[in-house]
């Protein structure tokens, strides 16, 4: 069967379709218009700017893929976690689509699609998997049962590991996004150079804080002050600030599967892009034996064919095309 | 009044006189940099004021909300304008029609923009030192004892 997809909840507007069949989901088709640019101008995304920019954005590409959309058994569309007049855009289009193409309406978890970003054109994983999602807005740890149900294991406390990095490019007056500015610039530095604290560190629970990060680099930025036009002393904050955020993702996915015995171990969301990030689960999966699924590159920032795959694996839930609403939280698991 | 906290606890205790003078509907501006514990404060005042759950911070959310049992106090929304720059943006989140009686709304980054967009019946101004903070609170109709 095909499956539509249709994502609205943040920085971009997005229209997909994905095949499944026989538990295998395929891509046909997937469409992203990138509002990074515009949101370059304004250094984020925006509730009302984004709503409106989703809308004239989505009935253009709605326009373009007419043809196949009409072929479609079914209409995935991400109802939250998000910001709500962002998400209301591509949800009003999946209740009129559903309603007069007479498909049945699925409503996504935004956090899920990304997990279910790893079951598209690969093997399924095996199940049950260890679930870290990190981006600008989340981190997040779950366990996914064989069932495909989610527990939450633990999350940030305070701010997200994607927010740590923008606040943190920010301070060094580097651009929007911050993520690949800080690689970047880490790259000429020494990961040694400060002892960031590791939020959590020592406490057995899942849970993150990165807010301590954040002003530990902030205090070591304002007492050297006269260096922050030094390329060196930059990059050794960058450095030494990548290598605490990462760290700290790290120590608690190691607790988790020390803890919970799994077969596979899932990244979602954007700071997935993050090279160091990569290096290091690998050099994790490997030492516990399990399988590690990263998504593609082109798959680590919000897309909509994550959503049409996660839709695939809730055929039995459906919602009604007159009163599905948005929802601004659905933790993972609920 | 101002005051000098040393540590995180020292916030929270300044958080538990606070919203002990707090009467419901009022805005709660909290103006310091990057770091300077806005959020953290507000995590300290809804502490105190009986939630239990975690605060996070509300910059790529925009608004957190948070119900609460706290005299006529019933509802927290925790804003954070950080990632505007467009007036326009602020008015059509109509902000005023979350104002109620027995609400309160706290609004880190009131001043992202040169236009007043915000009109704060207390603000919470948050100067990092070299030890600890300095918290500085005033309103018109406001009063802290000490
Ligand atoms: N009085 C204080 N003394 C020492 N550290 C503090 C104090 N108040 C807050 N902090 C710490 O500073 C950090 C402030 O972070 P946060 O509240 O996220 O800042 P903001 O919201 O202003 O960007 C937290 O790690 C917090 O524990
Ligand atoms: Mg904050």
């Amino acid at each position: 069967m095909r499956i539509l997809g249709i994502e609205t909840s943040c920085d971009e507007t997005a229209l997909a379709c994905a095949e499944f069949q026989d538990g295998k989901l395929t891509t046909l088709w997937s469409d992203i218009a990138s509002q990074m640019k515009k949101h370059a101008e304004f250094g984020g995304v925006v509730p009302e700017v984004a709503a409106r920019l989703h809308l004239e954005l989505l009935s253009t590409m709605l326009q373009a893929r007419k043809d196949e959309i009409v072929t479609v058994d079914a209409i995935a569309v991400t109802a939250g976690p998000g910001l709500k007049p962002a998400l209301r855009s591509g949800i009003e289009a999946a209740k009129t689509l559903a309603w007069t193409l007479q498909k049945p309406l699925i409503a996504v978890s935004h956090l899920e699609g990304h997990v279910y970003a790893n079951w598209l054109d690969q093997r399924p994983p095996a199940l049950p998997a260890l679930v870290l999602l990190v981006s600008g807005g989340h981190t997040e740890l779950a366990l996914m049962g064989e069932d495909g149900s989610f527990t939450l294991l633990g999350e940030t406390l305070d701010d997200a590991v994607g927010e740590a990095f923008d606040k943190v490019a920010k301070m060094l007056s580097l651009g929007y996004p911050g993520g690949p500015a800080i690689s970047k610039l880490a790259k000429e530095g020494d990961r040694a150079a400060f002892a960031f604290p590791r939020g959590f560190a020592n406490e057995d629970h899942l849970n993150f804080s990165y807010s301590g990060l954040k002003t530990s680099v902030l205090y070591t930025l304002r007492k050297h002050e006269d260096q922050l036009g030094d390329l060196t002393f930059r990059a050794n904050i960058a450095a030494s600030f990548e290598a605490a955020a990462i760290d700290a993702l790290m120590i608690k996915t190691r607790k988790a599967l020390e803890k919970h015995e799994v077969k596979s171990l899932l990244l979602g969301g954007g700071v997935t892009a993050n090279g160091l990030l990569r290096a290091r689960t690998a050099e994790l999966a490997d030492e516990f034996d399990v399988d590690l699924r990263l998504p593609e590159l082109k798959l680590t920032g919000d897309n909509a064919i994550m959503i049409a795959a996660a839709g695939a694996f809730h055929l039995e839930h459906l919602s009604n095309p007159f009163t599905l609403e948005a929802r601004s939280t659905w933790p993972l698991g609920s | 009044m101002q005051k000098r906290v040393k540590t995180i606890e020292e916030t929270n205790l300044l958080a538990m006189e606070f919203v002990k003078m707090l009467k419901g509907g009022e805005t709660i501006a909290l103006i310091g940099d990057l770091g300077a514990g806005k959020t953290a404060f507000v995590r300290g005042c809804l502490a105190a004021m009986g939630f239990e759950g975690a605060v996070k911070s509300p910059t790529f959310t925009v608004m957190n909300e948070y119900d609460v049992d706290f005299g006529r106090i019933q509802h927290v929304q925790h804003l954070d304008l950080y990632r505007f720059t467009l007036a326009d943006e602020i008015e059509a989140m109509h902000l005023g029609d979350l104002h109620a009686p027995n609400a309160i709304m706290f609004v880190e980054w009131p001043n992202v923009l040169e236009e007043e967009l915000i009109r704060p019946d207390i603000e919470v101004r948050i100067e990092i030192e070299e030890e600890g903070r300095r918290i500085e609170i005033a309103g018109d109709r406001f009063q802290l004892a000490g």
